[in-house]
């Protein structure tokens, strides 16, 4: 018998500017693969929309075991008008929600470098309004942002898409200048929630120590225990030098509010690549 | 690139899939066409096929099907399933890591035969596959093993990996290493091309090597490859593998000592240690030769 996994905290959380996160929490157990051993709590998975007049930029889709609530909540953010969804991966928790959103908004696209044909790799074949539509044959793929290019929203609102300068499996993260929200894909998604912890943090918790942090890097940024560190700190470091972030925004985990907050975390972040061991 | 009425798949299949490759195993899946991917993918100056395999070992008592198959390309695998099992039942299902082109059928092939179980490393998978039974996913670390009968599947660490989740395997009766992402290899494009291992094709040239062959790891440009070279070779050493059966890759079988070598010189010239690793083609068609013999 199947028991359904059991989503608690389906919140949309409005972060200004236009830019609102979406997604749900699930609870953390030893079948969880992207935390340390001994991992407790509940994970939110985000999705983030960037609204703009009549047009939004949906940053991923969540995994398939959100696709519901997400749309939904989609759905009273955004109800109709020009959609974009952009992936920083193509993993299967950025991917699951990308079929409906697509058929929920008709002249949607995609924004997608190109990696294995993305549209090949998600329920393709959706019944609109009674019609069978291949979205593979319909959905515009817009190619041209990555590896440091733009989108521009709404005429005048620019959204950047950095190569990563810390990542598994990710093409980009996104910078959206106007509310200072960086979407960071798999990185800084370190930040759990326990006992009813808001879904932003505008100040880390006394537990996330750079051991905390050097343990969960150590689980998703694994090869980094063979890498040159100097180098993926150096990336880290001249990125954020030129960077000003006042949100982070990962795929997993907390979203980290304010410009001391970011720069602390940061900070965690080197001060952990320094402690994962070497292997 | 928007779409139009020229559209093409890119994900293609091979009329020579799915064939016997060596003892129990089998090989299936298809091919993703790399021009089709569009991007930056439109300016790669040659066509390629990137592989997109699955395998199956049909032991005497049980059954395992080793990756899903890519998820883009679940009505062709069906078909191979269907074909390739006949009359027996499914037991096994081994995705080697969360990733579409590896698991993407994992649901549809769990719901399609009801008495399989996925093994392997199988965290995660309930949130991507929210219909499975989660006593349907059993998971496993590296050193077990599971028994079809004549046939002996031991999981593995993998050498380099795409997630931390990764499990390489290796079946002992027919020496089959499951290698995942690791020792894969894009094919040229052709209509003759899809479909064929290792001994069946003209090794391609060192010029366009850099093309075909790639170290699906991160990091790889800032991580030194000696050390994974050397676990590599300790692997071959202990396990002795007469089939290297890779999931972006066709089978390595029967010329080992020619394919392999290529492919790890390539290796060799990807990590931070570049400069300093010579003789690594050599060194290994040696270590080759002499396991084979």
């Amino acid at each position: 018998m199947t028991t359904p996994v059991a989503l608690t905290r389906a919140e949309t959380v409005d972060l200004g500017e236009g830019v609102t996160r979406l997604g749900a929490l699930v609870a953390i157990d030893e079948r969880t693969g992207w935390v340390p051993p001994g991992t407790t709590g509940f994970e939110p998975f985000n999705v983030y929309v960037v609204r703009e007049g009549d047009e939004a930029l949906v940053v991923n889709s969540g995994p398939a075991v959100l696709a519901g609530t997400v749309l939904a909540q989609l759905g009273t953010v955004f109800p109709s008008g020009s959609l974009a969804v952009a992936l920083t991966r193509n993993e299967f928790e950025v991917l699951g929600g990308l079929a409906g959103m697509l058929a929920a908004y008709p002249g949607a696209q995609v924004v997608y470098p190109g990696a294995g044909s993305i549209l090949d790799w998600v329920e393709f074949r959706q019944t609109i309004a009674g019609v069978e539509h291949d979205l593979r044959r319909e959905v515009p793929i817009v190619t041209h942002p990555f590896f440091g290019g733009d989108f521009v929203l709404g005429g005048d609102r620019k959204l950047h898409f950095p190569i990563p300068p810390l990542g598994t499996l990710s093409f980009a993260w996104i910078a959206d200048e106007r509310s200072g929200a960086l979407f960071t894909s798999d990185a800084f998604g370190f930040l759990h929630v326990e006992n009813g912890e808001p879904l932003v943090a505008s100040e880390l918790p006394a537990r996330v120590t750079p051991e905390y942090v050097a343990a969960h890097l150590a689980k998703r940024f694994y090869w980094l225990q063979a890498a040159d560190r100097r180098a993926i700190k150096a990336a880290l470091g001249q990125f954020f030098s030129a960077t000003r972030a006042r949100l982070l925004c990962p795929t997993r985990g907390r979203v980290i509010a304010g410009e001391a907050t970011v720069a602390a975390a940061v900070d965690l972040v080197m001060s952990g690549i320094d402690l994962i061991e070497a292997g | 690139m928007t779409n139009d009425d020229a559209f093409q798949s890119a994900y293609i299949p091979s009329l020579r899939l799915p064939r016997p490759v060596a003892g129990a195993l089998w090989w299936g899946g298809g091919c993703s066409d790399v021009k089709r991917w569009g991007g930056r993918f439109l300016d790669e100056p040659i066509h390629r096929h990137q592989y997109c395999s699955c395998y199956w070992l049909l032991g005497a008592e049980k059954t395992m099907m080793v990756e899903t198959g890519h998820g883009a390309q679940w009505p062709v695998i069906e078909a191979q399933i269907e074909q390739v099992l006949g009359d027996r039942r499914l037991d096994y299902v081994f995705p080697s890591h969360q990733e579409i082109p590896h698991a993407g059928n994992l649901g549809r092939i769990l719901a399609k035969y009801p008495d399989a179980v996925a093994v392997g490393d199988v965290s995660d998978y309930h949130l991507y596959f929210p219909g499975i039974d989660r006593d349907r996913l059993v998971d496993n670390v590296p050193g077990d093993r599971i028994e079809l009968g004549d046939r002996t599947v031991e999981f593995l660490e993998p050498v380099w990996s795409d997630l931390s989740t990764t499990l390489w395997a290796f079946e002992w009766t027919d020496r089959v290493l499951f290698s995942v992402d690791v020792m894969e290899y894009s094919h040229l494009d052709g209509p003759l091309s899809c479909g064929l291992m290792s001994d069946e094709i003209e090794l391609p040239s060192d010029e366009i090597r850099k093309l075909l062959v790639f170290l699906l790891q991160p990091g790889a440009r800032d991580t030194p490859m000696e050390p994974g070279l050397r676990r590599l070779r300790e692997l071959f050493s202990a396990l002795r593998p007469r089939v290297v059966a890779g999931s972006h890759a066709a089978p390595i079988r029967d010329n080992l000592e020619v394919f392999i070598p290529w492919i790890l010189e390539e290796y060799a010239a990807t990590g931070s240690d570049s400069g300093r690793l010579g003789g690594v083609r050599a060194e290994w068609s040696e270590l080759l030769a002499s396991l084979a013999g």
